[in-house]
């Protein structure tokens, strides 16, 4: 470590010196932003509590790893105000998994230690609602853990379909009561976007209570990656968020990237920027269209997939591919852009911001529009972070968090961009701020096509097969819908020991039951619409 | 007895004449409304069956002929069965008082836009049987909904009605139409809707709100409710709706030409057509037709420009804005009425 960096990781060092200190923990700092911390499991509540007040305002991450004899649950914990992780390892017996719940310190564990005892079995003692999230509650064992067995459900061996409940018991009205009514909204519904399902309590159209039901598009990509080599994990994560699939090859790269120590060309780097900000005007080019259809403006969805077809065509022009890209990989790019390909999107960055001039228009002329958003699902910003809220949906609410400024990866730091924010966190808000950071995006894209260097853009000594020494890296992108993570557990073998995926909409969506209620259906729709949800990288 | 045969016979060939009328306009429409709103979508819309893909509503009616008839296991059955028809029934009802030519009309009452209004609002029931018989809560809330929006629009469109009835002095359609016949300088129509600005914009706003069609699509709203109270229909009982539902946008607009438009009027021409014998009621019908065809053309724009409105501000629009507003316009008309001496 040269006196530079060290320099740098003044405020690490301090960290990991206090925890050590007062909790006896094993703390070092890792690099810029990331210490780690291993922490005894019954000094580990007292570390959570005393991170919380300290700051640390933000749960990131909880993931589950299976060590053998031993469980480990790993807690991701960030600190804006001097931009520091904590990565926080405790280890459990294996028999006995059982830790304190941390949702009375963050909200945002509720959905996370669901899961984490849905695919591991962690009990986390204190949780207000523990049970499975993504499997249905009739299913046995924990996929996650490595002594699973890849083999048929015991209702499928028996062929009793009756014994795979996958109901979640709605809750009847008692006898006579007619004053509430529960509307089950999905999963198969128009607005859901996907197979989202809503349980909806009602009292004539008003919302009391919403239960997001989740799960019916789980593909146990976690588990898959397990049995795949580092680069064949690639494809796979093109179908978390399918929309924004360039943007899930980055994430992913970063992280096997860290692990490996690669040093990606400079004109990959460029590339890749310029790749993930074409990505995020095209989800969210489709989140103003989808928006549009559930407000009743079928015109607004067949303008923003027209504008959206833009992208596609220059996205599919460099990978051959409309939608899973599978062109970021470990290293750098499959292979350097095509001949003039930059000139055509330099075409695009003319053109486009003349055609939002009339998304402008339409939205910002309309009255019942603007009557429709206005002042619909506020969500205030202290809630906002406590719920693990990310990404334009945070910023909505007036809190200026962008990955891409406050942990930079790639070459992020030599462009100069805003960190768009609104203030008033309702579904308007929303709405502006992706109009909004369509602009930036272009400016990004503006800066790295000036300054695109020539070069290789595929680092050399990448071996064919990747066997990343023993370690752990987590890697977090500013994602089209918020903080993508990928966690990546590495025990020296070709195929990574763990993948673990924090999805923004997972987090967000989790946060939905939290504000809306009180609400009429119709508004509840345009709020849920607000989140910009994608199945695929919820269900994962 | 003669007289008795005659006047059914007269009778039958009206009512025959008038589903003749809006069916082909309905099969039409369906076509032009798909490619209206796909060119405004910067789609092409159909264009695969027959030229133009004017086959298309054909081709549509074999589909929904051809699908299964699903019936919910939990429905009320009769309920439910009924309701289609009734919905296709009640909507044909008023077409019989609109006439698209002097005297080709099914039936000339002399109480006609009463009629008119008594039996428009006569629809939300096939609708509420519908919600209710389904057994579905989707189609419940859209019933409910639909009951909710015909109850705060009938009263502005039947207000709005009253301001031109009172300058006609008579109920007729015929006599409203021909009040409407003269021009100023031969070239500038004298339409109601020059005498009646206010009430023409509240009978617009209330007869897209009854049509229920964007803005005013909630009953059916599909990010929300689905498709509202015909959610658990298919094949040939969706059709049925759905053919209700372009009767009710042919009668609108027919009623909004009748009313405010001057019907079959127009300067210089009918005027002209006058000495061409029989042939004049086909330039009648074709201005007439013409003009509602402009109508029904400016409602699809605006379902193509517009978002879907929220419930408690439809109810606001209804009863703050246009109720007060077409009554507004009453007194004013009654004044001015009485300042010119009852003219």
């Amino acid at each position: 470590m040269d006196a530079e960096q060290s320099v740098e990781l003044e405020a690490e060092q301090k960290l990991a010196e206090e925890l050590a200190e007062r909790f006896s923990a094993e703390a070092e700092p890792k690099r810029r932003h990331r210490v780690d911390v291993r922490v005894d499991r019954s000094s580990f509540y007292q570390l959570a509590e005393h991170l919380r007040h300290a700051g640390f305002d933000h749960l990131s991450c909880i993931t589950g790893v299976d060590l053998g004899e031993k469980l480990e649950v790993v807690y991701h914990l960030w600190r804006q105000r001097d931009r520091v992780l904590a990565e926080v390892h405790v280890e459990l017996p294996a028999e006995k998994p059982e830790i304190e719940s941390v949702v009375s310190l963050w909200k945002a564990a509720d959905w996370h230690e669901r899961e984490t005892y849905d695919m591991l079995g962690v009990v986390f003692t204190g949780h207000p609602d523990l049970r499975r999230i993504l499997l249905p509650e009739s299913f046995q064992g924990h996929p996650l853990r490595k002594d699973f067995k890849l083999e048929p459900q015991p209702w499928y061996r028996q062929g009793r379909a009756e014994l795979w409940e996958t109901e979640v018991r709605v809750e009847a009205a008692e006898d006579g009561e007619t004053e509430t009514m529960v509307l089950n909204i999905g999963p198969q519904h128009p607005s859901t976007h996907g197979v989202a399902r809503l349980v909806t309590t009602l009292s004539g159209e008003t919302v009391l209570k919403v239960e997001p039901v989740i799960g019916y598009l789980h593909r146990g990509i976690e588990k898959i990656c397990e049995n795949r080599t580092y680069p064949q994990i690639v494809p796979i994560t093109d179908r978390l968020d399918y929309i924004s699939a360039m943007a899930n090859n980055l994430g992913y790269a970063l992280a096997v990237e860290e692990l490996m120590g690669i040093k990606v060309p400079e004109r990959a780097e460029y590339l890749r920027v310029i790749l993930a900000e074409l990505q995020r005007i095209a989800n969210h080019l489709m989140f103003i269209a989808a928006f549009g259809a559930d407000l009743g403006a079928w015109t607004v969805m067949m303008y923003g997939f027209r504008e959206r077809e833009m992208v596609l065509d220059l996205l599919e022009q460099v990978s051959g591919q409309r939608l899973l890209y599978n062109y970021i990989t470990i290293g750098g790019l499959r292979q350097d852009v095509p001949q003039g390909w930059e000139d055509n999107v330099r075409i695009f960055l003319q053109e486009l911001p003349r055609r939002l001039k009339d998304y402008e228009r339409y939205f910002f002329n309309n009255e019942i529009f603007l009557r429709r958003c206005r002042g619909v699902g506020v969500l205030e910003p202290e809630l906002a972070i406590e719920l693990g809220v990310t990404g334009p949906m945070l910023r909505a609410s007036g809190v200026a968090r962008d990955l891409r400024r406050d942990e930079p990866y790639s070459v992020y730091p030599k462009f100069d961009f805003e960190v768009v924010t609104e203030q008033e966190g309702d579904t308007l808000a929303r709405f502006v701020i992706r109009l909004k950071e369509i602009y930036e995006s272009l400016h990004i894209i503006e800066q790295a096509l000036d300054d695109l260097p020539e070069g290789e853009v595929m680092a050399e000594k990448v071996p064919k097969v990747l066997r990343p020494p023993k370690g752990h890296a987590y890697s977090r992108i500013e994602s089209p819908k918020g903080e993508l993570a990928f966690y990546v557990v590495s025990d020296g073998s070709p195929k990574p020991y763990r993948v673990r995926i924090r999805s923004p909409a997972f987090c967000n969506l989790s946060a939905f039951p939290h504000y809306c209620t009180g609400e009429i259906i119709p508004d509840m729709i345009i709020n849920f619409a607000s989140i910009d949800i994608v199945m695929g990288e919820i269900d994962r | 007895m003669s007289e008795l045969v005659w006047s059914i016979l007269k009778a039958l060939v009206g009512v025959v004449a008038v589903i003749l009328f809006l069916s082909l306009n309905v099969l039409f429409l369906t076509w032009m409304e798909r490619k209206v709103i796909a060119r405004i979508h910067v789609r092409y819309g159909p264009n695969r069956a027959g030229p133009f893909g004017l086959l298309q509503p054909i081709a549509d009616m074999l589909k929904l002929l051809t699908k299964e008839d699903i019936v919910p296991e939990k429905a009320d059955r009769i309920v439910f069965n009924l309701a289609p028809i009734m919905a296709f029934l009640f909507a044909l009802l008023p077409a019989a008082a609109i006439g698209i030519g002097s005297g080709l009309i099914a039936a000339d009452l002399p109480a006609g836009v009463l009629y008119i209004a008594a039996v428009a609002s006569l629809s939300t029931i096939a609708v509420l049987m519908a919600a209710w018989g389904s057994n579905n809560k989707y189609s419940l809330l859209g019933g409910m909904r639909t009951a909710a929006q015909s109850l705060s629009y009938e009263i502005p469109l039947v207000l709005s009605m009253l301001g031109v009835v009172a300058i006609v002095g008579s109920l007729s359609t015929q006599d409203i139409v021909e009040a409407q016949s003269s021009a100023w300088f031969g070239i500038i129509p004298k339409w109601f809707i020059f005498y009646q600005p206010i009430a023409f914009i509240v009978f617009l706003s209330a007869v897209v709100a009854e049509m229920g069609r964007i803005p005013f699509d909630l009953p059916e709203s599909e990010s929300e409710l689905v498709a509202g109270f015909h959610t658990e229909y298919s094949g040939m009982k969706f059709a049925m709706f759905m053919f209700a539902e372009y009767i009710h946008f042919v009668v609108g607009s027919a009623l909004l030409v009748t009313l405010f438009l001057g019907g079959w009027h127009l300067p210089v021409v009918t005027p002209l057509a006058e000495s061409l014998g029989v042939l004049k009621y086909v330039v009648q019908v074709a201005v007439f037709v013409a003009k509602m065809y402009a109508v029904i053309f400016l409602l699809m724009w605006v379902r193509g420009t517009l978002t879907r409105t929220k419930v408690n501000d439809m109810l606001g629009f209804g009863w703050k804005g246009l109720l007060p507003l077409a009554l507004f316009n009453v007194v004013l008309t009654g004044v001015v009425l009485t300042l010119r001496g009852g003219a």
